[in-house]
């Protein structure tokens, strides 16, 4: 499976990126995660792809995407790029402006405003973001994810980013 | 247990198997992780870990911790590269075993800070002055990222020289699976040491493909180590057969050990069209290239070089017996071209596939051309 998640620095991608591929670990299969970013360290175009697959992974970026999480507008052509008709497109209408010309199967969820309405962090609209994604597409069992939180993040941030991967599974129907 | 790490982790895994005790460097994207981890990670075991005030001092101290019997490391990317030549050199001729991994990222100069490129690769050949061989290891895989620092500090050891990681941007945060339980037990080799009892010379050496053995400062011996042409006491000599008893010495102890240093991985396949040679992170898209081209019925080699230098001359000959093209993508001008180029004169064509947008090469543009 191939997973986009894209934004901008600041945003956690690359850290929502490694928690998948940590539990794809976890569940026995590879995985391999790639990022890009600028030189700034807040604000600029930022992507985290993550393959997750049975066999070996030869090309370590995604090429067509099955689900692609989109948390800014910033390049958003080059994001869609290799998007398909079955690819689940799954972003934010308050802050991504609808990819209408674009394939995909499109999925809107207000990641950015539950964030502050129940976190008071926006920060915590990525994790949303990717707890509704995990839910959607099974890629991984859910409670590895949760198991890779308390492995990666640090122990005073776990219940919020539990919950806020919660909060994600709850809007996408779970 | 298989962890997911980067390579710039990787490194630092190696580095820890290989049995490094001291690291100097300078931060510098995109290595910095190596230094940051390994500023945590050494003294937990007893090692040292330095911020230099500059590259040239962050090689300089690798160069003198090496000499009272660390195994050393340091790790930069291509500004700092840059810095370093003069203590390459220094390395060199002084024959201090140490590694130094360079994280290439897009140049020239300050470049592309944040971007891919493989744009060093010469660099490191070529570019301390007077002339000498070089090792230089280019993994593209995590697991091969663990493997070649280990291997570099291994060859370091062995012939006493400075050895290059050369990973880029991309592998360097690229994050995989690996089985680090199952390197711990990864062959180790240790420099030759002289007998606390035996008389000791600094460049003992009996023939022109000998390394000497070493004896630590502060240890049982007089040391020297020395920039400058010296015969085996380690002072200066103007002497011709001296000279080029020592020169010559610096060459063969890499070139006549070229078929067990050099490393690479050919796939080949009987009556094959055409060859895709590739190294670091563009090995990967070719990888695939070659994958798809397969599926589509097509005969195409791929030999993926592990060694850059020495240069496997023989493995590209052999990987090229019989095609009709080779194919060599990477991300500078044709740095490994030149050299495929020199090994297969001009009997069969080399297509060069070159990009330095601080991007990788996708799969469709090696396809494009097979």
């Amino acid at each position: 499976m191939e997973i986009k998640l894209c934004g901008v620095g600041g945003q956690g991608l690359g850290l929502a990126g490694r928690l998948l591929g940590e539990a794809a670990i976890a569940a026995g299969f590879h995985a391999a995660q790639t990022t890009a970013y600028g030189v700034e360290s807040r604000g600029g175009l930022s992507t985290s792809d993550v393959l997750i697959s049975e066999d070996d992974i030869l090309f370590p970026e995604v090429r067509h995407p099955d689900v692609l999480l989109l948390m800014a507008n910033k390049g958003l052509n080059s994001n869609l790029k290799g998007v398909q008709h079955q690819t689940l497109i799954l972003f934010d209408p308050a802050v991504v402006s609808d990819p209408i010309d674009s394939p995909g199967n499109k999925k809107t969820y207000p990641f950015l405003d539950l964030a502050l309405k129940e976190f008071n962090n926006n920060s915590a609209a990525t994790i949303i973001g990717l707890g509704a994604l995990v839910h959607l597409t099974k890629v991984v069992p859910f409670e590895l994810i949760e198991e890779a939180i308390r492995q990666r993040i640090p122990a005073k941030a776990h219940q919020l980013n539990v919950d806020a991967l919660n909060l994600g599974r709850k809007i996408a129907g779970g | 247990m298989k962890k997911f790490i980067s390579g710039n982790e990787a490194v630092v895994e190696g580095a820890l198997i290989a049995g490094c005790t001291f690291y100097a460097g300078y931060p510098i994207t995109p290595s910095s992780e190596i230094a940051s981890h390994l500023s945590v990670r050494l003294p937990q075991i007893g090692g040292k870990f330095i911020q230099m005030e500059d590259e040239i001092g962050s090689l300089a101290a690798c160069i003198g911790a090496s000499l009272c019997g660390h195994k050393v490391m340091t790790a930069t990317s291509g500004p700092g590269l840059s810095l370093m030549l003069e203590n390459v050199g220094m390395a060199i001729m002084a024959e201090v075993p140490c590694v130094i991994v360079d994280v290439q990222r897009g140049g020239p100069s300050t470049g592309l800070a944040t971007k891919v490129g493989q744009g060093d690769m010469q660099q490191v050949r070529w570019g301390s002055h007077g002339g000498y061989p070089i090792i230089a290891m280019t993994p593209s895989t995590i697991e091969e990222v663990v493997k070649f620092t280990i291997e570099a500090f291994n060859l370091a050891e062995i012939y006493r020289v400075p050895v290059f990681v050369m990973t880029d941007k991309v592998i360097a945060q690229l994050r995989e699976d690996v089985d680090l339980d199952s390197l711990q037990n990864y062959p180790i080799t240790n420099r030759k040491i002289a007998g606390s009892s035996e008389e000791f010379l600094p460049y003992r050496a009996e023939t022109v493909t000998d390394v000497p053995a070493m004896s630590p400062f502060g240890g049982p011996h007089l040391v020297r180590a020395s920039s400058t042409t010296h015969d085996q006491h380690g002072r200066p000599t103007s002497d011709p057969e001296k000279i080029a008893f020592k020169n010559e010495r610096l060459f063969r102890k890499i070139q006549d050990n070229s078929d067990s240093i050099c490393q690479y991985q050919s796939d080949l396949m009987p009556e094959a069209e055409a060859l895709v040679v590739s190294f670091g992170i563009s090995a990967r898209s070719s990888l695939q290239a070659v994958a798809e081209a397969r599926a589509a019925g097509k005969k195409v080699n791929f030999l993926k070089l592990l060694t850059f230098w020495p240069f496997p001359d023989k493995a590209v000959q052999d990987a090229a017996r019989g095609v009709k093209k080779v194919i060599v993508p990477e991300l500078n001008w044709g740095q490994a071209a030149v050299e495929v180029e020199r090994v297969l004169g001009s009997q069969i064509d080399v297509i060069r596939i070159n990009k330095t947008n601080g991007l990788i090469i996708q799969p469709e543009e090696i396809l494009e051309k097979l």
